[in-house]
């Protein structure tokens, strides 16, 4: 995990230092697109997308969720990428954002994922299961619109255990609401684990002067993970 | 390192009716902001309060919010024995005097390096001998081990562990 982050880290500084004058232009629609750039944090952490309960299980994601305990079977307690949307909406770390024309990039600091958004393809056939999925993105005027699928099923959508299968499907939409402000809308649709879309939303600050930092998190973790 | 007390040791007997009372706890706090919410309005002053009473909860990712009582705090006062700044976290070891005199054994816990030092920690901001007091939400079993939301030096300066 470590060396495929300085793998992640080493390819990205490659492909900014190859495109610095197309920075923020989109290859297929050339001309300015929208400066989502920057570090950015979470306005405001809850690890949980239903703190009051009331999520739309299928029964069986209900069966799914009775087994999670999150003292003891988070992914995330052994250090296991949290993966979408968990880690864009319930993560305390923050993320640093590049756009170079074929991608958007994000390098988030709390986990040792590189997530690539492909601004010029579509999603290929026969995906292979991960944790962060397939993410294709396009603009729609000021909005970045991100359509994710082929994921495994090994992660929570939240630090609360809510379950997901494989067919799951993450649309985002993506905005500047203002300099320091980035907002993002989430439909997460997955019709195996739950009777209809849950929404959701999160906003970011944009932190100046921020470099995102190294994070090892199998360093001294004292935190027993009980794969279930 | 390895002959100090590990702060969380899987207790089997945690199972769903323990999960169970988190959720619901859950429940309660919310119903708890809205009414703290309405109050707010009429004592500025409590808003104020109650607002450094909630700082230095969020950078923990480690599920903490389920081991620990972020509802309550626990002040301890002793003498640093090592302080690992590691990630995913920071942990700060006391040996706090009880009212006996017995040495108590402590851990602290604190969020990951870089959120600490966007916050205002060093790898060197403590070292052993150093006589501090330790503020966080204590553990839900009663071990002896916290949530830091900051300490207190001996010269009275403060120092949080949120930014």
């Amino acid at each position: 995990m470590r060396n495929g982050l300085i793998f992640s880290a080493a390819a990205v500084a490659a492909m900014l230092a190859l495109v610095p004058a197309t920075r923020g232009q989109d290859a297929a629609h050339p001309g300015p697109v929208p400066d989502i750039s920057g570090v950015w944090l979470v306005e405001k952490f809850e690890p949980r997308l239903f703190p009051n309960g009331g999520a739309p299980f299928t029964p069986w994601a209900e069966m799914k969720f009775k087994a999670t305990d999150p003292q003891t079977n988070d992914p995330n307690l052994g250090c296991l990428p949290e993966g979408l949307p968990r880690f864009m909406i319930a993560v305390p770390y923050p993320m640093e954002i590049f756009q170079v024309p074929t991608r958007v990039l994000i390098i988030h600091e709390g986990v040792s994922v590189m997530r690539q958004i492909h601004m010029n393809r579509q999603h290929p056939k026969d995906l292979d299961p991960t944790y962060a999925g397939d993410s294709i993105g396009k603009w729609e005027g000021g909005t970045l619109v991100v359509d994710t699928i082929g994921f495994n099923d090994k992660t929570w959508l939240d630090g609360g255990g809510l379950p997901h299968s494989e067919a799951m499907h993450v649309v985002e939409r993506i905005r500047r609401v203002d300099h320091d402000t980035l907002a993002e809308d989430f439909t997460i649709d997955d019709p195996m684990a739950y009777t209809k879309p849950i929404t959701a939303q999160q906003v970011y600050k944009l932190k100046p002067g921020w470099e995102i930092q190294e994070f090892v998190c199998e360093e001294n973790n004292k935190y027993n993970y009980q794969a279930k | 390192m390895r002959n100090r007390p590990v702060p969380f040791q899987l207790d089997p007997a945690r199972g769903s009716a323990q999960r169970a009372c988190d959720w619901l706890w859950g429940g309660l706090v919310e119903n708890l902001v809205q009414i703290v919410g309405t109050a707010l309005a009429v004592f500025p002053v409590t808003a104020v309060l109650l607002l450094l009473s909630l700082t230095g909860s969020t950078f923990a990712h480690h599920g903490f919010v389920s081991w620990f009582d972020m509802t309550r705090s626990t002040t301890v006062k002793g003498t640093v024995t090592s302080f690992d700044w590691t990630n995913p976290h920071a942990y700060i070891y006391l040996d706090v005097k009880n009212e006996k005199g017995a040495i108590e054994k402590w851990s602290a816990e604190l969020g990951a390096l870089a959120m600490l030092t966007r916050a205002g920690w060093r790898r060197d901001t403590l070292k052993p001998g150093d006589q501090i007091t330790a503020i966080g939400n204590p553990a839900k079993d009663g071990k002896p081990v916290m949530h830091l939301d900051k300490i207190v030096f001996a010269n009275g300066q403060e120092l949080s562990s949120a930014l």
